[in-house]
């Protein structure tokens, strides 16, 4: 019987109409089939029924939340700007020359198991290779990537490479 | 039937039909149709997209997909190196040998007081006070070789290079500028060509009072009785003979310093100056100069 409802109101064609009953048709056509469910839910709970105090819906979307991206947003919906993978900076620190440097992986894991010179290398922190550090740049912005001064620095020793002959950016001086 | 009327029922006709679709549109009349398959160069061609699978369909991954691998960039533990980034304060280094430099090539004028003012005019330094840069760290590349007098305001030293400048008679003091009169001091033409009253210097950040008070670290707000015994200390730590400012030709230049309100050396905050007709206008109201003052 609905489905005959729905068809029929669907076949009104206001090819004809003036523009007003046109309008009122149109809107009857888009929203035929949730007035024809209203109606029948009405039958049975005598209540005036719609999607926004619906339970179950309302339960299925309190149940949604919000659903985490780790991955990169090229175009932003504000801005349409790039934005940072903040799981890559969570986890990743960029030295000035350009090196990532990340903690071991596992070490936290089994501890009771691992020789203490495993251990001792779990502890330390260590550079990433050549296609991770292009992955990560990829991942961040130009905010990440600028020098940041910070005065006594824990990682100023590491920031540039002037001690190794093939590293080194400005000439040796020799008195 | 007018022609207000055609467009009207033209327009209801437009919105009772269906939209526009894939499944609706048809080729425009004379079209042209290829009746031909190409075997040219590009002619059946996979047109270097491959033959099957991911490659063929164009699917980029995204950055760090690894296939179903637990990805790289996500199996590595969390450590937080960034922590607090937003409201650490940067201090872009600026080396003694630099100094040296400016000082040799008579780029900065040393019968003065040097402040960041002068250093930023000598074109060798910038910063960007937008980028919670908030002046000068003087760093100690090229100490062994500094020898020049001067009486030097920048916003961190470290200990040898508090050494190095006051073994050569010269005196040096730390001071904070906030990131407003940092603008001011970058760029004071700017500033003066907007005709505004120039402003006071806001004090210290909590965190920063410490330094900025103490002695040792030569702070603008320190006792300085305490800083001339914290000299001596320092020379003797370093093993240099202190030279006496006192009985220096140049003892008033030495002993110059701003006050903890004022920005620019010769300019009090309240000062307008007026480029147009070279002149400084100056505050006569008393309420004015005492918020000025205060």
């Amino acid at each position: 019987m609905i489905r005959c409802a729905i068809s029929a109101v669907r076949g009104i064609r206001p090819l004809l109409v003036p523009y007003v009953n046109a309008a009122k048709i149109i809107s009857n056509k888009n929203f035929s089939t949730f007035n024809n469910v209203c109606c029948v839910s009405s039958n049975i709970s005598e209540k005036p029924i719609s999607l926004v105090n619906n339970k179950q819906i309302l339960e299925i979307s309190s149940r949604l939340g919000v659903v985490p991206a780790r991955t990169v947003t090229k175009f932003s919906l504000n801005k349409g700007k790039r934005k940072t993978v903040k799981a890559a900076i969570r986890r990743f620190f960029r030295l000035h020359w350009g090196g990532w440097i990340r903690p071991k992986v596992g070490r936290h894991k089994k501890m009771w198991k691992k020789s203490s010179a495993q251990k001792r290398r779990l502890r330390q922190h260590v550079f990433c290779n050549s296609t991770q550090n292009t992955l990560l740049d990829k991942m961040v912005t130009k905010f990440w990537k600028r020098p940041k001064y910070y005065v006594e620095d824990p990682y100023a020793p590491y920031h540039s490479r002037e001690e190794f002959s093939y590293t080194r950016k400005k000439p040796v001086a020799r008195n | 039937m007018g022609s207000r009327q055609i467009v009207e029922k033209s327009l209801s006709m437009l919105r009772s039909l269906p939209r526009i679709s894939l499944a609706n549109i048809r080729d425009n009349p004379n079209c042209k149709k290829k009746s031909k398959r190409g075997r040219a160069q590009h002619g059946g061609d996979k047109h270097g997209a491959g033959n099957k699978g991911s490659g063929q369909r164009q699917n980029f991954m995204r950055l760090g997909y690894e296939t179903g691998n637990n990805p790289f960039y996500l199996r590595v533990p969390q450590e937080h190196y960034y922590r607090g980034h937003h409201l650490k304060r940067e201090y872009p280094p600026f080396t003694l040998l630099q100094l040296q430099t400016i000082i040799d090539k008579d780029w900065v004028d040393i019968s003065k007081p040097i402040d960041i003012a002068s250093i930023i005019k000598s074109g060798i330094y910038t910063f960007y006070p937008d980028q919670k840069q908030f002046g000068i760290h003087l760093t100690d590349e090229g100490l062994d070789n500094f020898s020049a007098k001067i009486n030097i305001e920048v916003q961190w030293a470290s200990e040898q290079v508090i050494a190095a400048i006051e073994r050569n008679g010269g005196v040096i003091t730390t001071a904070y500028y906030d990131p407003h009169s940092l603008f001011l001091l970058k760029n004071p033409k700017k500033f003066f060509e907007s005709g505004q009253a120039i402003p006071r210097r806001m004090i210290p950040p909590p965190d920063a009072i410490e330094y900025y008070t103490s002695a040792k670290t030569r702070g603008y707000l320190a006792d300085p009785e305490e800083i001339s015994k914290e000299r001596l200390k320092l020379a003797q730590k370093y093993g240099y003979d202190l030279p006496n400012i006192e009985n220096d030709p140049n003892y008033n230049m030495l002993c110059e310093r701003k006050d903890p309100r004022q920005i620019f050396y010769g300019l009090q905050p309240g000062w307008v100056v007026n480029l147009k007709d070279n002149c400084i206008l100056k505050p006569k109201d008393q309420d004015l100069l005492q918020f000025f003052n205060s």
